[in-house]
């Protein structure tokens, strides 16, 4: 067999935009459902003691500190990409959290997402506080919770946020693993500190910190302290990796806390470029470089993106503010080698960045106002949103999107070849032609639709030879339709539907009514 | 599937070597003679029909194809034929470095050669060298498929010597593409209780053959049906007699078309189809095969031959019963097959002649057996044309386990339609790591877009553009969205770096580094 089954994805200015998403069975995400909770716990209790056994300075009140962090009861529910008019089962976890501000809380977005309620306990009491999520950020796992009752946090100081740790400083990781009601102190040293994918999102890369203090289900969102501030916020592990888990780092959690500054949480802001390493000299004096100089070489330039009008392919990345890029694409971030990425990484969307490239043979300097991830909702997994669909005769239309592709389960490998292709790859390689982003998910069975029942995952091609891009195109069309007949053509397979106007305008509320269906759309 | 695995040397041939050789001839005689008065009471010539083949056969890497990977031993059947030839599955022949056959069950082995392949058909013809090797065969006649009993016998001759039988029961016939390109035949599916088949079996009922298994699974077996065993022969003995010339052997048809289903009412009447009547419609054309010249989209196909093609696509066909039309198309090659459709409202008879697939029908060769696969080594880089049998490298189920972007080009966009012009889908399969490549190692399985500025849609386009430099560097560009989008080389080091890379890496050739096909896919079969 080939090796290399898996290799690197393509590096899209902190995101990862065009390849498809890691295999979720690697890392997962610290979400514990309930009946897992005793087994969990026995591992918990292991891990926990030998992180006593190893002393660290003690410099600051350690009860204080304790006191701060909460544990997060959250019953869920998902929508359900499958059946986009109704939602999935409830689903019931326990994570971390601690205390930022006065009945403030902050943990990890994927801790409280598609939250129906949210009840918060301080350790080892009894009485409960509900809360409810104030601010979100999918794209970098946080978020701020709101406690009504003034009483939760009386006599607890809000924990404040530190630097970013230097590798192989000791740190305590806090929470509450397998939802036991006893607060959990774990410690262990800063190990790593790199990008990687945030998979709450599935596409975004930040600055992560690895450690070997022990990070278990129940941990997430909880603090990880060093001199009594907070440097990190638990939230992944590696299950490839034994003994190891991620925070979020300092930097990233003061960027989202600067962001909902004005009351509302943009986002993370990107460049929009695809680069290559220059490790190559060929490549370089292919590219004129003088002797000495480094940097990234562009490949591409995203449509709609900050970059866009700006940098061009075949630019080389010479530099970012005040940061000088390496062959490899890293910078010297206050004596950490870091990706590039890392600069727009503490911006915030409306910023400048400036740019030195070298292109056709000289310097150029350049500025880009940052915006946000074009397309973010596509490709990024999505939370406490339902899904758009339309349907007609039975036939069920929906967005092709990453959430209807996560339907297809763990294996991205398995789901159909075109909606592959589609949704990784078409935008890439043909990113200035329109195209269609209608599914027909599936058919509901019923007589006006016989012959079609197998059609599934199709994009959407034309409907009365119109073209359609959008589900409100689709909706257009098919209520502009004045013939006899409806004729959808199907891109898979070129295959033509066609179905009886009249009859599917009669049909409509039997099949709705069959299938339980109240609504026939939910249109973006 | 499972398939016999076959010890390289049996026990019966190292026992039985030498002056035990006539003790085991008496032995084989009294075998023959109890076997002849079985049938007196239960005729059985299967044993006599039928030979062991031990193939020793060795691939070429996929990925690093100048190397050839471990060799390999599997031991099958195959069924005497007329003309003093067998008749077995391709699929077990492929890749042979030796063939050797047995016949009933014992010493000695004759070496056997390849006359005709056709991989598409999966079935080879063999020759035997020894004269003496047809004593006591008989050919097995093939059935006539009018109306067939349900049961049918499983015969092999296993590695021991042993012959063996059971029974089997017919389930129905599936008209799909066979193990191997696109082409749509017909399979004989089946139950039986027997393990371990799918390797040149023969199925009879009757004593006649309805079919030669080709898989096996949980009791499920697959077979080639008597008509296609009948029709191949019947092609390879026009090759043979017609011209002098084994490369007149072209196969069978393809019927170059895609099409659809008309069994939706409101689809029927907007097709202005009435509600029972019959019909597909044609909805594409291919590059190659019976459909492009012949048909047009939009044509409602309603009669093929002597069948009504029923909106579901289904004959009622006196052999293989309710299957799908295109079976009629694909059997027999050149001849005509009248044909009706409704154009632009009208009915018209077409006399349609049935064509085969070529080679450049295909963007991805559909398999690489039997020869060393055509590459370019340049750089470290290892560039090939895509084929299936790369991506089955990547093991079971290729489509999802090989690169996802190659395989979504194998899935989609395979055979070429009929306003593609020609071409391959050229990859970088493997990067040999080398100072001369550094930084490059991101593109392994990257589609090759352009070379020197121009496209590449071959190796051939790929050798023409490397003669070009532009400004004295070799820039190939890759497909966006895996890897780096752009390499580039100096020209003027490029062979230094591949002599380097040749030397380290063991391969083989001068510069440029290039593989040399030796007998390319010539219209899906191959003779020697």
């Amino acid at each position: 067999m080939p090796e290399g089954l898996w290799r690197p994805v393509d590096s899209f200015s902190g995101i990862r935009t065009h390849s498809p998403p890691a295999i979720p069975v690697s890392i997962h995400m610290i979400r514990l459902p309930r009946p897992q909770l005793w087994w969990a716990l026995a591992v918990v209790v292991a891990l926990g003691s030998a992180g006593v056994l190893w002393a660290a300075d003690e410099d600051y009140d350690g009860d204080a500190v304790e006191q701060a962090v909460i544990e997060i009861d959250v019953t869920s529910q998902r929508a359900d990409w499958y059946s986009p008019w109704q939602d999935q089962r409830l689903f019931q976890a326990s994570g971390s959290g601690f205390l930022i501000g006065p009945h403030r809380l902050m943990t990890n977005a994927h801790v409280v997402s598609d939250a129906k309620q949210i009840v918060v306990r301080r350790s080892a009491q009894s009485q409960v506080y509900f809360a409810e999520v104030e601010y979100i950020a999918h794209d970098s796992d946080l978020a701020i919770l709101h406690v009504k009752d003034v009483n939760f946090d009386k006599g607890i100081t809000p924990l404040s946020i530190g630097d970013l740790p230097t590798l192989r400083s000791r740190v305590r990781t806090y929470g509450f693993p397998a939802g036991g009601d006893r607060i959990s102190r774990t410690e262990g040293v800063v190990s790593r500190i790199q990008f990687i994918t945030y998979l709450h999102s599935g596409v975004y890369n930040h600055l992560a910190v690895q450690t070997d203090s022990a990070i278990n289900p129940g941990n997430s969102g909880g603090p990880v302290l060093q001199d009594g501030k907070v440097v990190g916020v638990a939230f992944q592990t590696n299950t490839r990796l034994q003994g190891v888990g991620f925070f979020i780092p300092a930097p990233v959690i003061k960027r989202f806390l600067t962001d909902i500054g004005d009351g509302h949480y943009d986002g993370y802001a990107e460049l929009g470029v695809s680069t290559s390493n220059l490790l190559n000299p060929m490549y370089r004096d292919y590219l004129g470089m003088p002797a000495g100089m480094q940097g990234v070489v562009v490949d591409r330039v995203l449509p709609h993106s900050s970059a866009e009008g700006i940098v061009q392919p075949s630019d080389v990345l010479l530099a970012v503010d005040q940061y000088s890029i390496t062959l490899d694409g890293n910078i010297d971030y206050f004596g950490h080698n870091l990706n590039f990425d890392q600069v727009a990484e503490q911006k915030q969307i409306g910023e400048p960045m400036k740019l030195t490239v070298w292109r056709q043979g000289k310097k150029t300097d350049l500025t880009v106002t940052l915006k946000g991830l074009p397309d973010a909702d596509r490709i990024r997994n999505r939370f406490n949103v339902s899904p758009s669909y339309l349907i007609y005769g039975g036939l069920v239309f929906m967005p092709l999107d990453q959430e209807y592709l996560n339907t297809f389960g763990n294996y991205w490998q398995s789901a159909d070849k075109p909606l592959l292709y589609a949704q990784f790859y078409r935008p890439v390689e043909e990113p200035t032609v329109p195209q269609s982003s209608v599914l027909l998910t599936r058919v509901l069975p019923s007589s006006l639709n016989r012959g079609y029942r197998n059609l599934a995952n199709s994009l959407v091609s034309t409907v009365n030879g119109q073209k359609v891009y959008t589900l409100t195109d689709l909706d257009k069309a098919l209520a502009a339709s004045k013939g006899p007949y409806v004729q959808i053509i199907l891109q898979t397979g070129n295959i033509e539907v066609v179905l009886d106007r009249e009859a599917a305008r009669k049909a409509q509320p039997e099949i709705l009514s069959a299938y339980g269906i109240l609504k026939d759309r939910r249109l973006p | 599937m499972n398939r016999t695995a076959f010890t390289p040397k049996s026990v019966l041939v190292r026992r039985f070597a030498g002056p035990t050789r006539v003790v085991l001839l008496a032995a084989v005689a009294l075998v023959l003679a109890a076997a002849s008065q079985d049938a007196a009471a239960q005729p059985n010539v299967e044993m006599s029909g039928i030979v062991s083949v031990r193939v020793t056969s060795q691939a070429y890497d996929p990925v690093v194809p100048w190397t050839k990977a471990a060799d390999n031993t599997a031991l099958g059947n195959a069924l005497v034929v007329d003309g003093k030839r067998l008749l077995t599955t391709a699929d077990l022949i492929k890749n042979a470095t030796l063939i050797e056959v047995r016949k009933l069950g014992s010493y000695p082995d004759y070496t056997a050669k390849r006359v005709l392949v056709d991989y598409e058909a999966n079935l080879a013809l063999l020759e035997v060298d020894g004269a003496d090797f047809w004593d006591h065969l008989k050919p097995l006649p093939l059935a006539e498929m009018g109306e067939l009993p349900n049961q049918f016998t499983i015969s092999r001759w296993r590695t021991n010597g042993r012959f063996e039988q059971a029974g089997g029961e017919m389930v129905d016939y599936l008209v799909a593409p066979y193990r191997f390109g696109s082409m749509e035949l017909p399979t004989l599916r089946g139950t039986t209780s027997m393990s371990s088949l799918g390797w040149g079996e023969v199925a009879t009922i009757n004593q006649k053959v309805v079919g030669i298994i080709t898989s096996h699974e949980a009791q499920q077996i697959e077979a080639i049906p008597a008509p296609i065993l009948r029709t191949f022969l019947a092609a390879a003995a026009r090759a043979k007699s017609g011209a002098g010339t084994r490369d007149a052997y072209r196969g069978f048809a393809h019927r170059g078309f895609s099409w659809e289903r008309t069994n939706n009412t409101a689809q029927r009447r907007s097709l202005d189809l009435p509600e029972n009547g019959p019909g597909v419609l044609i909805r594409g054309l291919l590059a190659g095969g019976t459909g492009p010249g012949q048909l047009q989209v939009g044509d409602i196909l309603t009669r093929i031959g002597p069948y009504t093609i029923d909106p579901e696509g289904l004959i009622d066909h006196p052999q293989y019963g309710r299957v799908t039309f295109t079976v009629a198309l694909n059997e027999t090659l050149d001849d005509t097959l009248a044909a009706e459709v409704l154009r632009g409202g009208k009915a018209r008879h077409i006399d349609l002649v049935r064509k085969r697939f070529v080679v450049d029908d295909y963007r991805i060769t559909p398999y690489v057996f039997d020869r060393k696969p055509d590459f370019e080594v340049q750089g470290g880089l290892v560039l090939q044309e895509l084929s299936i049998t790369y991506l089955r490298a990547w093991g079971k189920p290729w489509a999802e386990r090989a690169p996802t972007r190659l395989a979504i080009e194998a899935t989609q966009s395979s055979i070429r339609e009929q306003d593609q012009p020609p071409g391959r889908v050229v990859t970088i399969t493997k990067v040999l790591p080398d100072e001369g490549n550094l930084g490059y190692d991101d593109v392994q399985n990257a589609i090759v877009t352009t070379a020197n500025g121009k496209p590449v849609n071959s190796l051939a386009d790929l050798r023409e553009a490397l003669k070009h430099p532009l400004n004295g560097f070799q820039v190939i560009d890759t497909m966006p969205g895996e890897g780096r989008g752009r390499l580039v080389f100096k020209a003027g080091d490029l062979e230094t770096i591949n002599a380097r890379v040749r030397d380290r890496y063991g391969i083989p050739g001068p510069l440029p580094v290039t593989g040399v096909a030796v007998r390319p896919m010539t219209d899906g079969a191959e003779g020697e």
